[in-house]
C-alpha cells in the first residue's frame, strides 16, 4: 500500500515534517506494515514533485528518532517496535486532543465541554 | 560571512545550476523576443494620431509585458525548480507548465501591473517626502512578493493568493530574502558597469554598425543569464522556506551562514 500522504501548503509546517508525521501516524495506525518498504527518497520526491533533500531529511529525522531503519542494499523499514505502537498512539491522542481544545477555546467552549459532548455523542 | 561575500557565494551557487542546466537561459531570452515583437505588433494599432504621448499606448504594452513576463518566469522557475530536485529542465515542459497557470498568471499579472503603474505614477512627483515614501512601498512590496512565483509554479495556486502565501513565507525568510533582493540589484548594477563599458569598446573597435549589432546581442545574453541565475536562486529560497531543507548546490559549506531563518 503506498504511504498516505498529501502535501498541504496551508499548514504552515515545512514539508519535510509533513512527510515525517505522515509516517508516523501511518506506522501508529498500522497503515505501514512492518515489513512493508518505505518508497525510496527519489521516488517519493518524484511523487511528491519536490526537492529530494527534503524527503532525505524527513527520513533522516525518522531514522534519528527511531521509527525506521535504512538496510544497505534492501530499502528502509519501519522499526518494529514502533508498527501499532501504544505510545505513539498516545502521542497522536494527545495532539488531537490538544487541537481540539485549543479550538473549543477559541470559540469560548471550555475542555469539560468538550469531553461531555464526546461522551454524549457516543453514547 | 559579509554581505558582498554571501552574495558571491550565492551567484557562484547559481550559476552552477546554470553550467548545467543552460537551456534555463532560453526563457528570458524567449520572453524579451515576445515582448518586442506584441510592441511591434500593438505599436502601430493603438499609436497616437497627434504629439500627445497616448495613455492607452502605454497601458496595453504595459499589461502586455507584464503578463509576457510573468508567463516566461513561471515557465522558468517549473524549470529551476526542477533543475534544483537534479531532473533536466526542458523548454517545452516549462511552457506547458506555464499554458496550465494562465489565468492565475493573468490574474497575478494585472494585479502587480496595475500596482506597479501606481506606484510609477507616484514616483513622478516632485516631492522628495512622496518620493521617500514611493520608494519604501516599492521595496515593501517586492520583498513581499518575492516568492510569489514559485508559490504559483509549486503549490498551485491562484495571483492572489500566491501573493498572501509569498508574504507569509517572507516573515519566515525575510534575511534570505532581502539579501537576495539586495544581492541581485547590487549585481545588476555592477554588470551593468561593466557591460556599459564593454559596449563602449565594443563600438570603438569594431565600429558603429556591427558594434552595435555585437553590443546589443551581448546586453541580451546578459539580461538572459541575470534573469537565470536570479529564478534560479527565487527557487533555491522558496524550497527553503516551503520545505524546510536547502537545495543542492546551495548547501555547500560556505554557504551555511547564510540559511539562519529556521523555517520550522
Amino acid at each position: 500500500m503506498p504511504l498516505p500522504l498529501d502535501i498541504d501548503y496551508d499548514r504552515g509546517l515545512p514539508v519535510y515534517r509533513q512527510i515525517y508525521e505522515a509516517v508516523t501516524r501511518a506506522l501508529a495506525s498500522g497503515a505501514l506494515g512492518r515489513d512493508e518498504q518505505l518508497p525510496t527518497i527519489h521516488e517519493l520526491a518524484q511523487r511528491l514533485e519536490i526537492n529530494p533533500n527534503t524527503v532525505a531529511r524527513a527520513y533522516r529525522d525518522l531514522e534519528q528518532d527511531g521509527y525506521i531503519t535504512a538496510h544497505r542494499g534492501r530499502g528502509t523499514f519501519p522499526a518494529a517496535e514502533r508498527v501499532n505502537s501504544a505510545g505513539d498512539k498516545q502521542e497522536i491522542l494527545r495532539e488531537i486532543y490538544d487541537k481540539t481544545i485549543t479550538e473549543a477555546a477559541q470559540h469560548g467552549i471550555s475542555a469539560d465541554e468538550v469531553v461531555r459532548y464526546f461522551r454524549k455523542v457516543r453514547t | 560571512m559579509t554581505v558582498s561575500h554571501a552574495i558571491v557565494e550565492l551567484s557562484k551557487a547559481s550559476w552552477r545550476v546554470l553550467r548545467r542546466y543552460p537551456r534555463l537561459v532560453w526563457f528570458p531570452l524567449l520572453s524579451m523576443a515576445t515582448i518586442l515583437t506584441i510592441a511591434l505588433i500593438i505599436a502601430p494599432i493603438v499609436a497616437p494620431t497627434h504629439d500627445e504621448p497616448s495613455w492607452l499606448l502605454m497601458f496595453v504594452i504595459l499589461s502586455a509585458t507584464y503578463l509576457t513576463h510573468t508567463f516566461y518566469n513561471v515557465a522558468l522557475t517549473s524549470q529551476a525548480l526542477k533543475a534544483l530536485r537534479g531532473d533536466a529542465p526542458s523548454v517545452t515542459s516549462g511552457l506547458t507548465c506555464a499554458t496550465e497557470r494562465l489565468p492565475a498568471i493573468a490574474s497575478f499579472a494585472a494585479i502587480t501591473g496595475t500596482f506597479g503603474f501606481l506606484l510609477a505614477m507616484i514616483g513622478r512627483s516632485r516631492a522628495t517626502a512622496i518620493k521617500i515614501a514611493q520608494a519604501l512601498v516599492s521595496t515593501a512590496w517586492s520583498l513581499a512578493t518575492y516568492l510569489a512565483i514559485p508559490v504559483m509554479v509549486q503549490e498551485r495556486r491562484g495571483g492572489l493568493t500566491s501573493l498572501r502565501r509569498s508574504s507569509d513565507l517572507f516573515r519566515r525568510t525575510w534575511g534570505e530574502t532581502t539579501l537576495s533582493e539586495v544581492g541581485m540589484r547590487v549585481l545588476t548594477v555592477h554588470l551593468t558597469w561593466i557591460l556599459a563599458l564593454v559596449v563602449y569598446l565594443i563600438i570603438d573597435l569594431f565600429g558603429d554598425s556591427f558594434g552595435v549589432v555585437l553590443a546589443f546581442a551581448l546586453v541580451i545574453a546578459a539580461v538572459a543569464v541575470i534573469s537565470a541565475l536570479e529564478a534560479i536562486y527565487r527557487s533555491a529560497l522558496y524550497v527553503f522556506a516551503a520545505e524546510g531543507v536547502i537545495p543542492e548546490p546551495f548547501d555547500g559549506p560556505e554557504l551555511q551562514d547564510i540559511w539562519k531563518t529556521k523555517a520550522e
